[in-house]
């Protein structure tokens, strides 16, 4: 009958999954999940590469351009500071040399200058403000230009001037010489006349006359020239010394009266050799002072130069201030350059970061998303449905719904379950069947049973009924068979009742138990049924447990060899299981036959002997499956006397209570 | 064999002759003297029942039925269920007497409101005891008339 079940159960519901070599469906999804990831990584990576090198640009930008620029500017201007130096130390040079020296100075910063600009001119794209410093560059330049030969012929003048005052002195110094001359005579001659006089000779009026016509007239003259060419003298050093060197008209017509007047009064001293002398040094004096080539002329001339030179000293200034808005202008316009790459850079840094925090964002969305779409949803959520309904059907839930569904492995698994569901509940359905039909087999049977005991008995019981020994014997004979089959199917049935789980728990005394069990079948008190544990009330399933206890001890009793013995109901708890160990001291169980004890309808003793259906062990067993436990037999006759059974049944302990 | 109107009469129902023979001896052995009488099926206990009323003037005389449950053409449930549906026979005071123990008969029985559900446990002890204590509650109980 199970063979025919099993065969049907083979053909409850072909079901063929697909067997995909290597990748599985769901490793496929999460390896396109991480292939997009990778995708949106590349993606951004080769934005932020763009970005990276647009920062790069405005970096070199920066770097190659603006900076160079701001530096080239500020080293035009440090260049034309150079040059304004040296032109101011050109203005105040003291001589040739040192003049000469800036001027090759001057060269040079101008050299550096132009090199400078040529320089600008590469990098900038603002030509028109290089414009500007170019012409700015060339006004200086020209306006510079003349500085250095005015301010050389200045330095040839003052020589010149030099030299003319020089021979001025010399002049005037012979000429005084020559006055000396002239007034040591007079004067010599003046003694003599007084000397005449003195000797008692009365001065005549010829000696009077000509005492102070000639003489004294003559030393007057004298005098007079040589105060007037001292005049003339220190009114030229005045101009000379003059810083401005300008000789007013009416410093020069003071002059040339001065010198008129010397050269009239002159006339009137009488000739002779140092007259002469003196007349030829007044006229190189006149010569030196008045001529278009005279130091009156040359002091002009300096003054002249003096005012060019303070022209190209006022222009200088008017492009020294040209230069300095210009300097402004650009110093403005390169840090408007350098801000400008500035901005760029901190715009394309920004975008770069734009770039890469979007990529962040998205990749984690993206991996939230193959979370929630691959990993929870057809993974996680499914796996863990799949889990509880294999679990529930494991356990005996055969209703359990298997809710995963897909065309992919998990699918495939959830569709095999429901096939092996349907083989689980076509098996239970047949077991309940064959528990069913031997519940029933086992019950109608008992009827008959009971009516064939009654008839028996009746015969025997009724008076009336004449029977023979041997009939009555027969009949005795009959009435133990049939309690013999009745106890058989009083024990058929409970096993057919085994398999159904009672349900109910409650609270029992284990120790309370044994001692009803022990009170119950050891009613002559030849055996001793020990309890061997905690003294404690645990939560368990009362009915089967005190079914197995009971099987177990009136086995251990029926089975013993002697008149006497002792059971012991040994106990120990752990972890919501009860670990029960029955002993006795009986003959013990070979260990040829320990396999077979538990198997239906088997015993180990002719049944006139010992009355047994052979079922016991078999209902303990299946009770004990029935709560999840196992059970086995020890026992070693060889060695020594005793069997002894041990089984796990579930029993949780409310609490431990102390002994009493 | 008309029933008194005072003694309960007592109906077995049960398709077992060796049941019954059972059952009349027990009475027998505890000197219980109460008019019986025998159906074969709930179609036949029935039909005795419906006759009493019919002879009675539409009334039921006392009776006490001891009722199996497997029988043929109407078994014990079944014949619960049409005395309960029947007015006349509504009252009827029914004692169960079967060798089923299935929790879903006793439940289906109590719930036709029988006065007691017995298992014929122990053929011999059980019985007897229990058609005592049938004896001495038809002896002690009013029943409804």
């Amino acid at each position: 009958m199970i063979n025919t079940h099993i065969e049907k159960m083979n053909t409850v519901s072909p079901f063929h999954a697909p067997i995909t070599g290597g990748l599985t469906r769901i490793v496929t999804r999460l390896r396109i999940a991480f292939l997009l990831g990778v995708m949106v990584v590349a993606a951004a990576s080769v934005a932020g590469v763009f970005q990276a090198r647009a920062i790069s640009r405005a970096h070199s930008n920066l770097v190659d351009i603006d900076i160079p620029v701001f530096a080239q500017t500020h080293e035009t201007i440090r260049i034309l500071d150079d040059v304004f130096a040296a032109v101011e130390l050109a203005t105040v040079a003291p001589d040739q040399p040192t003049l000469d020296q800036i001027r090759d100075d001057y060269r040079a910063a101008l050299e550096a200058l132009n090199t400078s600009l040529q320089d600008a001119r590469a990098f900038t794209d603002s030509q028109d403000v290089l414009q500007s410093v170019t012409a700015a560059t060339q006004a200086l330049q020209s306006a510079i230009a003349p500085l250095f030969d005015m301010k050389a012929q200045l330095f040839q003048s003052d020589d010149r001037i030099q030299a003319m005052m020089r021979d001025l002195v010399d002049l005037h110094s012979r000429a005084g010489l020559t006055l000396e001359t002239l007034n040591f005579q007079t004067t010599g001659r003046i003694e003599t006349v007084l000397m005449n006089s003195r000797d008692g000779h009365a001065p005549t009026p010829e000696v009077i006359q000509q005492l102070f016509s000639n003489l004294f007239l003559r030393s007057l003259n004298l005098t007079n020239i040589a105060l007037d060419l001292e005049t003339i003298i220190d009114l030229t050093f005045g101009f000379q010394l003059s810083e401005t060197s300008e000789v007013p008209a009416s410093s020069r017509a003071i002059l040339e009266n001065k010198m008129r007047r010397v050269v009239a009064v002159m006339a009137q001293i009488e000739t002779g050799p140092e007259r002469t002398t003196l007349a030829q040094l007044v006229q190189q004096m006149d010569h030196l002072l008045f001529t278009s080539d005279g130091l009156l002329a040359r002091l002009a001339d300096r003054e002249r130069i003096l005012a060019d030179l303070e022209a190209i000293r006022s222009a200088r200034q008017q492009i020294a201030d040209n230069f300095t808005a210009l300097n402004d202008r650009i110093n403005t316009e390169a840090l408007a350059q350098v801000d400008l790459a500035s901005g760029r850079l901190g715009s394309a840094t920004l975008r770069l970061m734009g770039v890469l925090g979007a990529a962040a964002l998205g990749t984690l969305a993206l991996a939230a998303l193959a979370n929630l779409l691959i990993t929870e949803r057809q993974i996680n959520h499914r796996m863990d449905s799949l889990h509880r309904a294999v679990s529930a059907i494991a356990g005996g839930t055969l209703d359990h719904p298997i809710e995963v569904t897909g065309k992919d492995e998990l699918g495939d698994i959830a569709r095999a379950l429901a096939v092996f569901r349907q083989t689980a509940l076509a098996l239970d359905r047949s077991n309940v069947d064959l528990e069913n039909f031997a519940y029933v087999a086992a019950h109608d049977l008992r009827s008959p049973l009971r009516a064939i005991h009654d008839l028996a008995a009746w015969s025997l019981e009724d008076p009336e009924n004449s029977l023979s020994e041997t009939t009555q014997k027969y009949l005795a004979l009959l009435l133990t068979r049939t309690e013999r089959l009745d106890n058989l199917l009083t024990d058929l049935l409970d096993y057919a009742r085994a398999g159904q789980k009672s349900g109910d728990e409650g609270r029992v005394d284990l120790s309370e138990m044994v001692h009803q069990i022990s009170s119950l079948l050891d009613q002559s008190g030849a055996f001793h049924v020990h309890y061997d544990g905690p003294n404690m009330t645990v939560i368990t399933h009362p009915t089967p447990l005190k079914q197995i206890l009971m099987n177990l001890v009136s086995n251990a009793i029926k089975h013993h060899d002697k008149p006497q013995g002792e059971v012991v109901v040994k106990v120990t708890h752990r972890a919501g299981r009860l670990r029960f160990a029955v002993h006795d001291d009986g003959p013990g169980i070979p260990k040829q036959y320990q396999d077979r004890i538990f198997a239906l309808f088997q015993t180990l003793r002719p049944r006139d002997e010992v009355e047994g259906s052979g079922l016991g062990l078999a209902i303990i067993r299946k009770l004990v499956n029935r709560y999840d436990g196992r059970i086995r037999v020890s026992s070693d006759p060889g060695s020594r006397r005793g069997t002894t059974f041990i089984f796990d049944f579930p029993g949780d302990a409310p609490r431990f209570e102390p002994t009493t | 064999m008309a029933p008194k109107a005072t003694t309960a009469t007592f109906l077995l129902v049960d398709d077992d002759d060796v049941s019954i023979m059972a059952m009349q001896r027990a009475l027998k052995k505890l000197k219980i003297v109460n008019p019986t009488l025998v159906a074969k099926n709930g179609q036949e206990a029935f039909d005795i029942l419906q006759e009493a009323v019919k002879n009675n003037g539409g009334v039921l005389p006392p009776f006490i039925v001891t009722l199996d449950l497997n029988m043929p053409r109407m078994n014990g449930l079944e014949f619960l269920e049409a005395v309960r549906a029947d007015d006349a026979l509504s009252r009827l005071v029914i004692f169960v007497f079967t060798t089923s123990d299935v929790t879903r008969d006793i439940q289906l029985a109590y719930s036709r409101n029988v006065a007691g559900y017995l298992i014929k446990e122990n053929p011999g002890e059980t019985l007897s005891k229990a058609l005592e204590m049938l004896g001495s509650y038809a002896r002690i109980v009013e029943l409804p008339s």
